[in-house]
């Protein structure tokens, strides 16, 4: 959401609360680069490991400052032009949480038992109700599966 | 005369050309599929090529990328959605003219367009790799860490984004692309103790996650939107009338989109983008813009399927992708032993006749399944979301799991996909990250050789002329939006002034 923090001064706050996301993320692998093995020079052959991440993340870090800085400037036109950005809606989250659970299942009671959850989970959190069409349709998919995957392919699934 | 022999060879084989029919008419399919595309369909297909001959392989993705590049123009004039980015433009004519009840003939000029505008592609692609591979033959590692930069810089002007985002976008592709074990030292960077990580993070399921896992995010908010057939597809070839009116336009967005698909990081979205607007600029016909004018149709069809060609030049020739269906065949091509280059040329030119027979057999293929199947793509897209997108899932997860048979790589997956939904929702494309995950490696290999080469002098880079002549080229790229912006500006406010004195 944007908004206008002092007079005179448009603020793109999304923006800049993305950019010093980035920010903070870029210092904290910066950080992590210390906890990198040391490598005697000789064996670096000049470069140790640490030069060419420490440089992208500079980098990094520097593009989302100057982003941060064009969020704080804005023009009137651009602060004008802003449209607030909509929440995420619920179903993604619904969506994501299936996701994990499939993640979760998959391992842990086989393959094909997660799919034939799955599918018609997915297909009921965005809505669908027709349920003979998701009958056929997703017993044809995952016959498929069966056939590409461990008759063709020949791949181990659990 | 031995590559055109090499061509003609790999065309007569039975089993290519059953190979190019199977590839084309799933292309067809999924391309004529609003949200997936050429991308996510080569991305989900990768699993499956790295398990083939290289040959066979690598020509199945050429195939399936010219003819999704196509069939996204169906859905485009059919149901005003664009099966795939590029065919975005293509909506503005194509929609106008079949809601007019010439669906046929809009079809029938966008199948043309696109099939000539191919043609030409691969024609120029077949001349132009080789000449550039040539050129690329004396490259040392300051010549490909300035190309590399070369490539980075061209995503100040992809996916129409903001420029900053693209760069941070691409930086974090390079930056995934150190996690893992330095190869100079045998250090392991940004594993965090995970032993599946020693060996670096596979592009394959990065690419897999963040095309199909984050556009699975983004059609659960789609997925009760209902898409109606204005007409049945039957498409009508081209009349004389008609095809008198367009070639001229067809020739002219052929060779912007082979030029645009040359450059380094632009594709075809951004060579129909930019023919459609020439078109406007120069057509006689200019006043029917946007209300069904034919020459708006076959532009952006034609530009868009020469890109396709134009996109496979740096791919082949130097190894830098011509944009994001390239950066995955790029990856194939990797996963299966080659490399692409100079060498190539000389020691695989089996490969490179089965590229290049592959994309001009999908063209004439179709050309011919556009004219007599046009009704039955354009009902594909009647599927629903909710029964296609599970599958989409799952082939993705399961595809992931096949390359090492490890259930991390599918979490990995599935990070990168949530990770993209969420970049992408705040105009972080994903592109870009792919871009600077294969252009990673290259760069941080070239730049510690040069770094050895010139014994810590890396401004010695700047005293090899073709070096320089790549970052200056690369300034000018990441200058070239700015510059284009201030021009914008100045001419607008010229505009204005000229109608401020007419009005006075």
């Amino acid at each position: 959401m944007s908004d206008v923090t002092s007079p005179g001064r448009n603020v793109n706050r999304e923006l800049l609360a993305e950019s010093i996301v980035v920010m903070v993320v870029a210092v904290a692998l910066f950080g992590v680069t210390f906890t990198f093995d040391h490598v005697p020079a000789i064996f670096a052959q000049g470069i140790q490991p640490t030069v060419f991440p420490r440089a992208i993340l500079i980098i990094i870090f520097g593009l989302a400052a100057l982003q941060a800085w064009k969020a704080v400037n804005l023009s009137s036109k651009a602060f004008a032009a802003l449209k607030p950005n909509s929440g995420i809606p619920s179903v993604v989250f619904l969506t994501a949480a299936a996701l994990v659970a499939f993640l979760a299942f998959m391992p842990r009671i086989g393959t094909f038992p997660t799919l034939i959850l799955f599918c018609p989970a997915l297909a009921l959190i965005w809505g669908e109700r027709r349920w003979i069409l998701m009958a056929l349709s997703f017993a044809g998919f995952i016959g498929f599966i069966y056939l590409l995957f461990r008759v063709i392919m020949n791949v181990p699934l659990p | 005369m031995d590559a055109l022999y090499l061509v003609l060879q790999f065309l007569s084989d039975p089993y290519h050309l059953l190979l190019i029919f199977g590839g084309t008419l799933v292309g067809l399919i999924v391309g004529a599929l609003p949200g997936l595309g050429s991308v996510i369909l080569i991305a989900l297909m990768l699993p499956f090529v790295v398990r083939m001959e290289p040959v066979t392989g690598i020509a199945l993705c050429a195939i399936v990328y010219c003819a999704t590049t196509y069939g996204g123009s169906i859905t485009a004039i059919l149901i005003n959605t664009p099966g795939t980015p590029a065919a975005a433009m293509t909506t503005f004519d194509g929609y106008p003219l079949a809601q007019k009840g010439e669906a046929g003939r809009a079809l029938g000029i966008a199948t043309f367009s696109s099939a000539i505008g191919g043609i030409i592609g691969v024609l120029i692609m077949i001349v132009a790799t080789p000449m550039l591979a040539r050129f690329a033959y004396n490259f040392g590692p300051a010549e490909f860490f300035a190309l590399a930069v070369f490539g980075m810089s061209m995503l100040s002007s992809i996916s129409g984004g903001s420029m900053i985002k693209n760069f941070i976008g691409g930086a974090f592709g390079v930056l995934l692309a150190t996690v893992g074990t330095d190869l100079t030292t045998g250090i392991e960077r940004f594993t965090f103790g995970a032993a599946n990580l020693s060996e670096g993070l596979q592009p394959v399921h990065i690419m897999i996650g963040i095309f199909a896992g984050g556009e699975l995010l983004r059609q659960a908010t789609k997925a009760r939107l209902k898409r109606e057939l204005i007409a049945d597809g039957v498409t009508k070839l081209p009349s004389k009338e008609d095809f008198m009116a367009i070639w001229r336009t067809v020739l002219r967005a052929t060779g912007i989109g082979t030029f645009i698909g040359i450059l380094p990081a632009e594709g075809g979205k951004v060579a129909a983008m930019i023919a459609y607007n020439e078109e406007q600029r120069w057509s006689s016909n200019r006043a029917n813009f946007g209300k069904g004018a034919i020459e708006g149709i076959a532009a952006p069809e034609a530009a868009n399927n020469a890109a396709t060609g134009g996109t496979m030049v740096p791919t082949l020739a130097l190894g830098i992708p011509g944009g994001g269906s390239t950066a995955i065949i790029l990856t194939a091509m990797l996963i299966l032993g080659l490399r692409p280059g100079p060498a190539l040329f000389t020691d695989q030119p089996e490969l490179l006749a089965g590229i290049f027979g592959a994309m001009l057999g999908a063209n004439l293929c179709f050309l011919f399944l556009g004219m007599v199947g046009a009704k039955f793509f354009s009902r594909i897209t009647l599927i629903p979301t909710t029964i296609l997108w599970p599958c989409v899932f799952c082939l993705a997860a399961l595809g992931a799991f096949s390359i090492q048979q490890n259930m991390f790589d599918v979490g990995i997956m599935l990070f990168f996909g949530v990770l993209g939904y969420f970049m992408n929702r705040h105009g972080y494309a994903p592109a870009p990250i792919v871009l600077g995950l294969i252009l990673g490696e290259l760069i941080e290999t070239t730049f510690k050789q040069s770094y050895l080469i010139y014994d810590g002098n890396l401004l010695a880079i700047l005293q090899q002329p073709i070096a320089l002549t790549f970052l200056i080229l690369s300034v000018f790229g990441i200058c070239s939006p700015l510059i284009a912006r201030a021009m914008g500006g100045w001419r607008d406010r010229k505009a204005a002034a000229i109608l401020r004195d007419s009005d006075e």
